[in-house]
């Protein structure tokens, strides 16, 4: 088995015995990625250089007897959005396309200090502004599981790249299912973290009361092991959340007999392929038999969270993207005679069509005349959707649903429909306007042969029992991957 | 009709966002689908019930006014497309009568 399949628990043993080194490991990846990277277009910018040093130092670290973390020597991809000190960062966009971030986010930092290794940033849709990674200057990401498949958005990049064993694992954001959903659609694991338990510096911007960013990974230990480096307070970004950091690791294998698992009957509602809703049961009855208790309830207010999501996020993004002026970094028009006309042709012209539709649909909703039957109203029906899912919670450990109506579909198939792109976060935008924790595991696969997701809604700061959870179905299903004729894609 | 060209252009000049004359039918048509959309909220029973702008009981963040990072004018000036002797370079801001 190529190493590139191993799961970082494993290639950390393989470090760690010296089987392999960090160069010699980081090296099989890049070669993967050059044999695979134009099929699937995962990676925007691969910094062979960057990498093949951090590799050294990974090994120095290895080699030296002092306790290293479990990420020392993984090779790593990193979402577009994502700031790494003087490499690229471009939000998929042409207007941050020659961007040198003078400074690295908060989570790519903990990574760099456990020792894990930067191997490439990923691709996603611009400004993280879509559902299939269709909207990118670089042109689509393609599902490895059949390339004439989206990957699912916007951190399609960052999930395709996990599931061609491009990366040992990578960083997405989740502002409605970014995380989640590409996850799904790409048969690997992907957990949106409680708003405030992952810091947002040097996350680019997309609707601030929503953004997270968190792990997409071969498996849930996996998961727990980049959860136990990037969450934690962090004095940089004034909605970082002052909570005791926790060991994700430990007792993720605990049994959850007894657990009160709770199944909203709108999630499994018309939209819901009839496909994935067996797959799911099926799941889910798993569960029943290891001593989870299933309850059935409802969950109404689902019904109103793409509007108050679309409106909420756009006119968020609306103020969020207002500081790009082509003056001080970003795309700038040469030809403007004033400031205003440079301000309007730079933000035409190096904006793509998707997120000036978000910037207009966010500033109607915010000017004057339409605030408060749109944005306040969306807000008080964000009110009531957070309070629907904690009570709910407050009776159940967690909510279990699909965590997408479908498999992944067809490149170009939504494209040309906004609405019905918009549509397809109907299972994943509530979690984040009630700033809930959310993991989605793959736990099937459809008659096409496309991975199906599920997700767990948990609790406030409650990752450690959506792990644990995970972790069952994960044993009971199989860590779902890539068949063999499918390798040399 | 919640969007039509003439409201495209108000927006469009509201958000600094400069929409092709060719382009703005199609802007117009894609946005009133949208908006009709999102119009779905008004029909909701909200009642007394308060706006939600975010998850957090968000607080102001103080720290004492020390300086903790060096000088860093030209890496963050280096991303900019014209500067000059260190400063963004902009053109003309005010207009001469």
């Amino acid at each position: 088995m190529s190493v590139c399949k191993k799961t970082i628990t494993e290639t950390a043993e393989l470090l760690r015995s010296g089987q392999i080194g960090a160069v010699e490991l980081t090296k099989e990846y890049l070669k993967e990625i050059e044999k695979k990277n134009a099929d699937i277009n995962a990676y925007v910018t691969v910094c062979h250089e960057e990498a093949i040093k951090m590799a050294e130092n990974a090994q120095k670290i290895l080699d030296s007897g002092e306790e290293a973390s479990l990420l020392c020597g993984i090779p790593m991809g990193i979402k577009d959005n994502i700031c790494t000190k003087n490499i690229r960062t471009t939000c998929a966009s042409k207007m941050l396309k020659e961007f040198l971030p003078p400074y690295s986010a908060t989570v790519y930092d903990k990574l760099q200090k456990s020792g894990a290794v930067l191997l490439g940033k990923l691709n996603m849709d611009e400004f993280a502004m879509g559902s299939s990674s269709e909207y990118s200057i670089f042109g689509p990401v393609h599902n490895p599981w059949n390339t004439d498949y989206v990957a699912g958005g916007s951190s399609g990049g960052s999930a395709a790249a996990v599931a061609a064993n491009l990366c040992g694992f990578s960083l997405g954001s989740d502002t409605g299912g970014s995380i989640r959903q590409p996850a799904s659609f790409c048969g690997v694991v992907g957990l949106k973290p409680t708003y405030g338990l992952v810091s947002r510096w040097g996350l680019i911007a997309f609707a601030s009361s929503l953004d997270q960013i968190g792990p997409i990974t071969k498996d849930i230990e996996d998961c727990a092991l980049i959860m136990n480096v990037i969450a934690g307070y962090d004095p940089m970004d004034s909605t970082s959340v002052k909570t005791r950091t926790a060991d994700y690791s430990e007792g993720i294998e605990r049994k959850i007999g007894g657990l009160k698992i709770a199944i909203p009957r709108e999630f499994f509602d018309s939209a819901l392929d009839d496909n994935v809703k067996d797959i799911v049961m099926n799941t889910l009855k798993d569960l029943e038999s290891g001593g989870a208790l299933l309850s059935d309830c409802s969950l109404s207010s689902i019904k109103n969270a793409i509007p108050a999501y679309y409106i909420i996020s756009s006119s968020e993004a609306s103020s969020n993207l207002a500081r790009f002026d082509g003056i001080r970094y970003g795309y700038r028009d040469e030809k403007a005679e004033n400031i205003s006309d440079l301000y309007r042709r730079s933000r035409s012209e190096g904006f793509g069509r998707e997120v000036k539709r978000r910037i207009l649909l966010g500033t109607y909703a915010l000017s004057s005349g339409y605030r408060d039957e749109l944005y306040q109203k969306a807000l008080k029906v964000r009110s009531m959707i957070s309070r629907e899912f904690n009570d709910a919670l407050e009776k159940y450990d967690v909510i279990a649903a699909p965590t997408c109506p479908t498999t992944a579909f067809k490149l170009g198939e939504k494209l040309n429909d906004p609405l019905k792109m918009y549509l397809n976060d109907i299972y994943t935008v509530a979690v984040n306007l009630a700033g809930l924790p959310a993991l989605s595991i793959p736990c099937g696969k459809d008659k096409n042969g496309l991975p199906v997701g599920i997700q767990l809604i948990g609790k406030p700061f409650g990752e450690k029992l959506l792990l644990n959870i995970g972790k069952m179905i994960e044993m009971n299903v199989g860590r779902i991957q890539i068949q063999k004729e499918k390798e040399d894609l | 009709m919640a969007a039509d060209v003439e409201i495209i252009k108000k927006i469009a000049d509201l958000a600094a966002v400069f929409i092709e004359e060719n382009e703005l039918e199609a802007y117009a048509e894609e946005l009133d689908t949208i908006i009709k959309y999102m119009e779905e909220l008004k029909s909701i029973e909200t009642g007394n019930e308060k706006p939600m702008e975010h998850v957090l009981a968000i607080n102001n963040v103080f720290r004492d006014d020390v300086v903790t990072n060096e000088n860093m004018r030209d890496d963050l000036i280096k991303n900019a497309s014209l500067s000059k002797d260190g400063y963004f370079k902009v053109p003309p801001v005010v207009d001469l009568l």
